[in-house]
This record gives structure tokens, C-alpha cells and sequence, in this order.
């Protein structure tokens, strides 16, 4: 009976069992990411290590180009127009130096000689704390960007004086700082290279479309100051391995940063299966890179199956990482193929100049102006060339076709279909039939009654 | 004719829960030591703020009461087994199985160490658990008079199964939600595989836990005399 009546009372047992669904509730969640468990004091003492060989090694200031591009970077001036976002008018048709613009090269004009001087130079070294995790600053990011504008100016504004040897000079600037930006082994470094190397060939690509080179020696200097050995399949791979293990150390570091702020107390359960998850997908995306399969970066899906296929827990960090570190990707490949598209542009220029007309397809320009076809970076087709009747129309301008007849040397792009040239970053409106997914990276040649006449010079 | 008055219906039926819950209280008295239980919830709703605090102070606190916890459970839940219930030797031997494995399975995780929170929270409402199901199942073969080992045995696994029911329910169908409404990273292939075992599990936990609870209380109202006057007969 008194077992009946002890039974027949609460006494408590509704509050242990909530507490006893806690427990269980914590030892099956343990349970399930069993494998996955990790100790974070472990693992950041070999992040550490792996983090601090990233570094490049330190150089003397008088081998080292940093100091010359900080140099240059102290005596710029800003531009004093009024609109925001002058950059964005360098490179159109109607562009002409307007007093501001003139006085910002003049200002600048012992920035540039730095900046020039400096991508001379064979080493550089950023200086970059690398202990601080992906929290750290990398301050010369946007500085160098805006130096590549201001030598784009320049190239245009010399070019339409007349002065193509200048404007190869300062294209050919470009890229070598564009190079610099990749002595640290960052993918951000890597991106702003991208973006200083599209800032040259843009320019290049106005350049030829609105102040065409007339001379052989002009249209050799431009090919010269290319840069053609862009091997972005062993770039990419490089910055991404250093991605990977800048982030496993971010990851390392704030968790045990966490565990330090709380007295040694707490530690995130999920962090063994984040590490592991974050470190195969991004184990993915390198091998991807080398051997040439890329994540489409228009199709989420195919991220996300590589993320499922190789997470063991929760995967929140690779499912905010990974994509943006996949879509990288494909920049570098578009610069790649972009520059190359621009060497052919300029080898048809060439034998527009000696034959006085355009070569039928790029097969006649193997030999005397290439050693053979290239092909693309995406999917190792041949470029491509084809003679656009209708020009180009630009975005916001209204329907004015410009150029008609002019020449589109490209690639195929991620999607792998010919889109006859078009893609829908260069600012042009795409033609109507090639739908929204067209990204052959291009250079347009201008048609062949806008070269000028003149006879060939050596 | 008698004319029912609801509310005098009501009255009645109160009344004899009232009767019944003293009758209890009388007849229960001494069976558990109550001091004992008490401090055993107060231990357990201090242990469990470590989980969720990272004052130090605070959690200084849920250490010790952690500790202190442990031992209170082994006392409460062995007095009721050893002295009230009569475990027999095999059951204490399945008790202590089972208690060996589940602590031993939590504190093999490997990296566990790197949690203590985690660890000794846990393992004391782990074992909590297992002397909770351990105790609850003897005391449903005693008012059910099971007399066989296998019987009993098999009580004290239908509590522990029907304790954690709707925990397995609950994961369950917390896995099927990230799976199915695109947050599909915050659970891995391997861990959707477990959502369909949980949930058939868990569904037989509370099945079971209904019928169970259902048989039991009726035998302990009858042990107890209260079936008529439940139903608040004159």
C-alpha cells in the first residue's frame, strides 16, 4: 500500500523529468556528432603553425616594392571633381580630360612615378599580421586598387595624346602590381588582383576601340605589357589552400577564445564537425582548382551537394564560406581568358596593319602573330571570333548601336555556350535571344574601317 | 429523483481527490526520505545552470552542486531499490550494466574532456535517468505483481524506453525539419539516417508509457481502495 500511494503521488517527478529530457536531449545530440568531437587547444597550436608558414618571409625596405607603393600612396591626391566614382568615365567614348581630371594627374603625377617604379621591383611584401585570424587588416587592399585606376587615367589620357608607348607603360604597371597583390596567399588579395588586371584590360579594350593603335610597334608594346602567364588554376589553388587555413585558424582561434573569456568552461560541441566540414569542402574546392572542375557559381545546388556530400555535423560555416570562396573562382578564369582574348585582339590588329584586312578566323593568325589558338581557361575550347554586324549598345544610353561590324574575340565562359561574345558585366545590352546567363569574357576590336589608314611603320 | 447540481458535482469530486491526496500522503509516509528529495531538485535545478552561464561564479556553483548531486542520487534512488523495493541481485547487476555503459559511452566521446559543462551535466541526469527508470520499473512490477525477473526486468527497460519518448521524438522530428525546409546543413546525411529509428522508437516509448500508466494507476487505486470513492458515490 505504500508503495501505491508513494506511486500515486507527483512528488517532484514532473520536474525531473524535464530536467531528465535535458539530459537526454544533450547526450543524444553528443552522441550523434560523436565522431566529430574535437579539442580546440589542440587544434590552434597546429593552426598556428600552419598559419605562420603562410607568411612570406620579411625582405630589406630597398628590395621590397610595399615601401614605394606606401610611398605613393602618401602623396596621392583625391581627386577634387565633384562626381563620385570619376572611374567610371575613363574609359567611355566621349571621355576628354576635363580640367579636373588634368589636374588630378598633375597632382598625382609623383604617385604614379612611384607606383611605376615600385611594380618594377621583383619582391613585395606586405607585412600582414597574420595572427589576427581572417579579422585581419589588410589595409592596401583598396589603396592599390584605386593606384590602378589612377594609371589607367593616365594610359587614356596618353593614349589620346597620341603617346601609345606611355599608355603600355602604365597598363604594363598594372599588372605587375596586380602580381604584387599575391605575395600573401589570401583569396581577397587574389580578388583585388583580379580586379586591378580587368581595370588594365578595360582600359586596353577602350583604348583600341576609341583611340586604335595605328602602329605595329604601339599595338607590340600593348601585347608586351599583357599579362599573358596568368596560370590561374595554380593561382586559385594557392589562394584557396591559404583560404583554408587562414579560416580553420579563424575557427580554432574564436573558439578558443570563447572557451578563454569563460574561464575554461565552454566550448562549442558542433566545432569538431565544423572544423572537419569546412576543412573537406574547402579540400574540395582546391582540388576543383587544379584539376579543373569549378562549382558552378550561378547554380547553388551543386555547392550545396558538394557541402552535404562531405559535412559530418553541422555545417555552418562552410554553407557561408564555401560558396562566396567557389564564385571567387571563376573571376580568375574570366580575367585569364579576358587577357588572352585581348593579346588575340591586338595580333588581329597586327595583321589588319600588314594584310589590310581581317583574317578570316584565328587559324590565320597562327605563325607570324601567334604560336597557335589559345584556349580558355573554363573549358579549354579554342577562342573564339566573330564579326558583329550590329555593334554594341550600351546600357543606359539609350538604343545607339556603336561600332558596327566590330570584332568579338572570347571564350565561352562557365556556362560553356557560345554567346557570341556577349556577357552581362561589360555594360552592354544583351541581345534578346541570349537570355540572362551569357558570360563569355570578351574583347571587342573595333571594325575595320575605324583603323587608321596610315601605312605600316616598323 | 435527484436533480444533479453541477457544481455540487464538482465539489464532491474535490473533495474526494482531497480525501485520496491525504490518504496518500498518510500512507506514503516515510516510504522515500523527503528532505532527500527535495534537496535532490534543488541540486539538479542549480547543476544544470552551468550550461547556460559563463560567470564564473555562477558556474563554481553548478560544479559543486553537481557533485553533491551525484551523491544525493545514489542515496535517494538506492534507499528506494535497496530498502523499499527489494532489487534483487540481477537487477542491481542490469542496473549497474546499464549505468556503466551509458556513462561510459558520454565520457568516451572523444574531446569530451574539452566541455566539462557538458560532461557532468549530462552524466548526472544520465544517471538520474537510469535510477529513475530503474526504481519507477520495480515499482510497476510491485503494484502490478510481477513476480518473474524477465518481468521485471522488462519494466525497468519500459521506463527507461518511455522516459525518453519524446526526447527521441523530438530529435526526430527536428532532424526531418532541417532536412526538408532547405537547412539541410545544420544536419549531416549520416544524422538525417537516424531520424526514421527515433521516431519509430520513440512512438513505441509512448505507446507503451500510455498503456503502462494506465494499468498501473488502475492497480494502485485499487491496492489503495479509491475506486469508489473516486467516482464520489455516497
Amino acid at each position: 500500500m505504500a508503495v501505491a500511494a508513494w506511486y500515486m503521488r507527483d512528488l517532484h517527478r514532473a520536474l525531473w523529468t524535464v530536467l531528465m529530457w535535458g539530459g537526454l536531449l544533450l547526450f543524444i545530440n553528443l552522441s550523434l556528432l560523436r565522431d566529430t568531437f574535437d579539442n580546440p587547444s589542440a587544434r590552434l597550436a597546429e593552426s598556428k603553425t600552419a598559419v605562420a608558414d603562410l607568411a612570406p618571409e620579411s625582405i630589406p625596405d630597398a628590395r621590397n616594392a610595399a615601401v614605394l607603393y606606401r610611398q605613393a600612396q602618401a602623396a596621392k591626391v583625391a581627386f577634387s571633381g565633384s562626381r563620385s566614382g570619376w572611374y567610371t568615365e575613363i574609359g567611355s567614348p566621349e571621355f576628354v580630360p576635363s580640367k579636373e581630371f588634368q589636374a588630378f594627374l598633375k597632382d598625382n603625377g609623383n604617385a604614379a612615378a612611384d607606383l611605376m617604379a615600385a611594380s618594377k621591383m621583383k619582391e613585395c611584401v606586405w607585412g600582414l599580421t597574420y595572427s589576427g585570424g581572417m579579422g585581419m587588416a589588410i589595409p592596401h587592399l583598396s589603396d592599390m586598387r584605386r593606384s590602378a585606376r589612377l594609371l589607367a587615367l593616365r594610359a587614356r589620357v596618353c593614349a589620346q595624346d597620341g603617346d601609345h608607348q606611355a599608355a603600355a607603360k602604365a597598363l604594363a604597371a598594372i599588372y605587375r602590381m596586380a602580381q604584387h597583390m599575391e605575395t600573401d596567399p589570401l583569396l581577397m588579395c587574389g580578388l583585388v588582383s583580379v580586379a586591378m588586371s580587368q581595370i588594365a584590360t578595360s582600359m586596353l579594350e577602350s583604348i583600341v576601340l576609341w583611340e586604335t593603335p595605328s602602329t605595329v610597334a604601339d599595338l607590340q608594346a600593348y601585347r608586351e605589357a599583357l599579362w599573358l602567364d596568368q596560370r590561374p588554376r595554380e593561382r586559385l589553388a594557392r589562394l584557396l589552400e591559404g583560404e583554408k587555413i587562414l579560416g580553420v585558424y579563424s575557427l580554432d582561434l574564436y573558439v578558443q577564445r570563447g572557451i578563454t573569456t569563460s574561464g575554461g568552461d565552454v566550448n562549442i560541441p558542433w566545432y569538431g564537425a565544423e572544423r572537419k566540414s569546412f576543412l573537406a569542402a574547402m579540400d574540395a574546392l582546391v582540388e576543383g582548382a587544379r584539376s579543373g572542375r569549378l562549382y558552378k557559381q550561378q547554380d547553388d545546388q551543386d555547392i550545396h551537394e558538394l557541402i552535404r556530400s562531405v559535412q559530418c555535423g553541422p555545417a555552418i560555416m562552410s554553407g557561408l564560406m564555401v560558396p562566396a570562396n567557389a564564385s571567387a573562382a571563376a573571376s580568375f578564369l574570366k580575367s585569364h581568358d579576358r587577357t588572352v582574348a585581348a593579346d588575340v585582339g591586338l595580333a588581329i590588329l597586327q595583321f589588319r596593319l600588314k594584310h589590310g584586312h581581317d583574317p578570316k578566323g584565328l587559324d590565320g593568325l597562327v605563325t607570324k602573330f601567334l604560336q597557335a589558338v589559345p584556349r580558355d581557361g573554363f573549358n579549354s575550347q579554342p577562342l573564339q571570333m566573330r564579326s558583329d554586324s550590329s555593334g554594341f549598345v550600351e546600357r543606359g544610353e539609350g538604343k545607339t548601336a556603336r561600332l558596327k561590324g566590330l570584332i568579338r574575340v572570347y571564350g565561352f565562359g562557365q556556362n560553356g555556350l557560345d554567346d557570341e561574345g556577349h556577357n552581362t558585366w561589360s555594360g552592354e545590352v544583351v541581345p534578346n535571344h541570349l537570355g540572362s546567363g551569357t558570360d563569355d569574357p570578351a574583347f571587342r576590336v573595333p571594325p575595320i574601317q575605324r583603323a587608321s589608314k596610315r601605312k605600316l611603320k616598323p | 429523483m435527484i436533480s444533479a447540481n453541477p457544481l455540487s458535482l464538482l465539489s464532491t469530486w474535490f473533495a474526494g481527490r482531497r480525501r485520496n491526496a491525504v490518504r496518500r500522503k498518510e500512507a506514503a509516509h516515510g516510504f522515500d526520505v523527503g528532505w532527500l528529495r527535495w534537496a535532490v531538485s534543488v541540486l539538479a535545478l542549480a547543476s544544470i545552470t552551468n550550461l547556460f552561464s559563463i560567470i564564473p561564479g555562477v558556474m563554481r556553483i553548478a560544479t559543486i552542486a553537481n557533485g553533491a548531486l551525484g551523491m544525493l542520487l545514489l542515496c535517494y534512488f538506492g534507499h528506494l531499490l535497496l530498502r523499499r523495493l527489494q532489487c534483487s541481485l540481477l537487477e542491481f547487476c542490469v542496473l549497474i550494466a546499464m549505468l556503466g555503459n551509458m556513462l561510459g559511452w558520454l565520457v568516451t566521446i572523444p574531446g569530451i574532456s574539452g566541455n566539462p559543462p557538458a560532461l557532468v551535466s549530462a552524466s548526472a541526469l544520465l544517471s538520474a535517468w537510469v535510477l529513475y527508470g530503474a526504481v519507477m520499473g520495480l515499482t510497476h512490477a510491485r503494484l502490478l505483481a510481477a513476480d518473474r525477473q524477465l518481468a521485471r526486468l522488462a519494466l525497468m527497460a519500459f521506463v527507461w524506453l518511455s522516459t525518453a519518448a519524446p526526447v527521441l521524438i523530438f530529435v526526430s522530428a527536428t532532424i526531418w525539419f532541417f532536412k526538408n525546409t532547405g537547412k539541410g546543413l545544420l544536419v549531416s546525411p549520416d544524422i538525417e539516417r537516424w531520424a526514421l529509428p527515433f521516431f519509430v522508437v520513440g512512438l513505441c516509448g509512448l505507446v507503451l508509457r500510455l498503456v503502462m500508466t494506465i494499468v498501473t494507476v488502475r492497480s494502485a487505486r485499487r491496492i489503495l481502495g479509491e475506486t469508489a470513492a473516486s467516482k464520489g458515490s455516497p
